[in-house]
């Protein structure tokens, strides 16, 4: 038992100072909500505002207007990512239950891809979305999105872990691809497919450098794009940090309540292995 | 029987937030159709021929007061003839712009008219018109500022279009320079400049005391403008040696690690998001903890704005700015370098469009609107008769050393120097430059390394 505590705390001794590392730049954030240009910059720096003043920062919600691009950023990010991970299902079920020899070049050959730097993707994507004219629009952003490789990779290894005696039985009591899909493997996969979708609406919702290219007209602005523009303002001195505060802290809010809606789910994706219950 | 009632459910929250989605993208489109349907409509009662205003994309990334200054000569443009409709497209950054263009090019949805990004980079590899192949009659080239039209002309023809010119110059606290019994003339060269620490350190600036004697910008324009000075060049005259690790430059960057490192004169900030280590560098010397910095002629504007609000505030700042100081016994000799209006070369632009963009750069440099401009952000204008205009001489008389950056082009400024690799050897300075000043590595060592690097991108075109 005093070992127990002596484990515990040691255990403590190591979290909870890492805990503090970890939520430091997000106190930061949420506190420069409340503070003077003046206060954010001083030195030696201070964590807490001299005065909470909540009048103001309601002023600046109004002011940053930041509403199209939340939801432009929502839209892709979930419409995105549900599409995306239908199709990444249907592969994985097919590489994986329907296995022949050719599938698992094919995989293999998914996999390479994998490997290859995202900023090299981006001219021939664009050329691709250009000829099918489908540059700046939303719907263009999240069709370059649809196929997934981290989404196979990460669905094929919670698919094989698996039982196959599940799928096979249910072949015998004759259901169809759809069925199982349906009835067993997505029951059976639930944390790895939440796992899937958070990592992707995240990247999704905060993607910056793509978009970038991609959109050209500010009504379709991500939030992410819609951020920079406080600190792209060439000769912009003087901006209002608070702003800059309050406006990061409201991107980062729906990311994490999905995180914490469905954190169960997350970790067990994370820690456990999926199928075998 | 559950279960599939929920996944109907989804599938129709899906579809509903997809339609949503469409309805919003597509939503602009309708109400100008039908605006601009509305409008055909009224002109076709009078008209029977409607002709739609021809589009110009143009894309810039000016924000801030620069952005709301172009946006009003564009809106002025658009109100006043229905010919063409310039229609702005703000790019995050100067990088941002040259990224974006790489993919315009190969998908061909490349905008009628740019200005910003690297030009000559697009230039040599022909994907840029030769301005003067459209400049309308009224476009008076003779008028430009000489080194302007020079950094604008390629082959004898005016490749880019000049938009408004820079020079770093110094913004300095003449509060704490009195204070200290020094005038505006110990600014004359770096040495006595950074020979004013002792009698600036610890003067009181209201809320703070100054920390330091000057903050030089992050980048290799500062130490280039001094390089300059001292005689150093980036290129032998044969253009086929890389200089930069010359004694002129080793001697100009040691002695910039000393005041920074060693003695602790000087202070850099660097890095952040965006234009931060800019914004920082500022506020040191709007809030009186350095007596100044070297800044662009695009702060005046707001950094005049910014020191009257910190007065106000209880911080004590006497806004002035000067040209640039010498290095030794040398004359001041820092780069001048001018934003270029450039139309590229693309399938998907119309010849009516390269005509129309070359119009509204007519427009927008035209004397009236390029003083307008300079007032309004405080770049140089790049025009000669901006001096004579009455609403210019007004804005000379009052407010202070408007003009320090104007009078610094024409007395002691040189052109901007081309890198022929395209950037390597800037980048490579760039590194070396920022070894010195963030991580103290000896000047000698840092530019050799650079120099080396450099040499082999050029030997790489010059062969």
């Amino acid at each position: 038992m005093k070992k127990d505590k002596k484990i515990k705390l040691v255990k403590h001794c190591f979290l909870i100072p890492s805990s503090i590392l970890f939520a430091f730049p997000f106190l930061w954030m949420v506190f420069g909500i409340f503070k003077t240009n003046n206060e954010i910059w001083q030195t030696p720096y201070q964590l807490l505002p001299g005065a909470w003043d909540t009048g103001r920062v309601l002023d600046s919600l109004q002011n940053i207007q930041f509403g199209r691009y939340i939801f432009n950023s929502f839209y892709v990010g979930f419409v995105g990512t549900i599409v995306m991970l239908i199709a990444s299902t249907l592969f994985t079920y097919a590489i994986v239950f329907m296995g022949n020899r050719y599938m698992q070049w094919l995989f293999y050959l998914v996999l390479a891809i994998y490997m290859l730097p995202g900023a090299v993707t981006y001219v021939p994507v664009y050329v691709i979305l250009a000829n099918i004219g489908l540059v700046d629009s939303l719907t263009g952003l999240m069709f370059s999105y649809v196929a997934s490789v981290f989404a196979v990779f990460y669905l094929r290894q919670s698919f094989k872990k698996m039982s196959k005696d599940y799928v096979e039985a249910a072949r015998i009591d004759g259901a169809n691809h759809w069925k199982i899909l349906r009835h067993v493997i997505f029951p059976l996969n639930k944390s790895a497919f939440y796992t899937v979708f958070v990592l992707t609406f995240v990247q999704q919702y905060n993607n910056y450098m793509w978009p970038s290219i991609l959109l050209k007209d500010q009504n379709k602005y991500l939030i992410s794009q819609g951020l920079r523009q406080f600190f792209i303002q060439d000769g912009a001195y003087g901006m209002n940090w608070s702003e800059v505060m309050l406006a990061s802290t409201v991107t980062i809010i729906p990311v994490i309540i999905i995180f914490i809606l469905g954190q169960r789910w997350f970790v067990t994706g994370i820690m456990e292995d999926s199928g075998l219950k | 029987m559950k279960k599939m009632k929920k996944i109907v459910v989804l599938f129709v929250m899906i579809m509903m937030v997809s339609a949503c989605g469409k309805t919003t993208d597509q939503g602009t489109e309708n109400a100008d159709t039908v605006a601009s349907g509305a409008a055909s409509n009224t002109t076709a009662s009078k008209d029977t021929k409607i002709v739609e205003p021809i589009e110009i994309e143009f894309w810039h990334a000016l924000g801030g007061s620069l952005g709301d200054g172009l946006h009003a000569i564009i809106d002025d443009y658009n109100s006043t003839q229905s010919t063409y409709m310039v229609k702005p497209v703000v790019v995050g950054s100067y990088s941002e712009i040259d990224e974006k263009l790489q993919a315009a090019y190969a998908g061909k949805t490349v905008p009628a008219l740019v200005v910003g990004g690297s030009q000559d980079v697009f230039f040599q590899k022909g994907l840029v018109e030769y301005f003067e192949d459209y400049m309308p009659e009224t476009y008076d080239k003779e008028d430009i500022v000489g080194g302007f039209l020079k950094a604008g002309t390629r082959d004898d023809k005016l490749a880019f279009a000049p938009a408004y010119g820079t020079s770093q110059v110094l913004y300095y606290n003449k509060a704490v320079l009195t204070e200290a019994g020094a005038t505006v003339d110990d600014l004359g060269t770096w040495g006595t400049l950074a020979g004013l620490y002792d009698q600036v350190k610890g003067i009181d600036t209201g809320v703070n005391t100054i920390e330091y004697v000057w903050e030089p910008m992050w980048g290799n324009g500062n130490i280039a403008d001094m390089a300059s000075s001292n005689g150093g060049r980036y290129v032998s005259d044969d253009g086929l040696t890389v200089t930069i690790n010359s004694p002129e430059w080793v001697e100009v960057l040691e002695q910039v690690r000393i005041w920074i490192h060693d003695d602790q004169k000087m202070r850099i900030h660097s890095g952040g998001q965006g234009w931060e280590y800019w914004y920082k560098t500022m506020d040191d010397w709007v809030y009186g903890k350095s007596l100044g910095y070297t800044g662009s002629p695009g702060d005046y504007v707001i950094a005049f704005d910014a020191v009257k609000k910190a007065n106000e505030e209880g911080y004590i700042n006497e806004f002035a700015v000067t040209h640039q100081p010498g290095f030794g016994n040398h004359d001041p000799a820092p780069y001048f370098s001018s934003l270029m209006y450039f139309i590229p070369k693309a399938d998907n632009i119309t010849e009516e469009q390269k005509i129309g963009a070359a119009d509204f750069v007519t427009f927008a440099t035209n004397t009236e609107n390029t003083a307008a401009f300079s007032i309004a952000t405080g770049y140089a204008a790049v025009r000669n008769s901006v001096l004579d205009f009455p609403e210019y001489q007004e804005y000379l008389t009052n407010n202070p050393d408007a003009d320090a950056a104007l009078k610094q082009i024409d007395q002691y400024a040189v052109p901007e120097w081309i890198d022929p690799t395209g950037g390597a050897i800037m980048d490579a300075l760039t590194e070396a430059v920022d070894k010195v000043e963030i991580e103290n590595i000896p000047a000698q060592k840092a530019l050799d390394a650079a120099a080396e690097k450099a040499q082999r991108e050029l030997d790489k075109i010059k062969q």
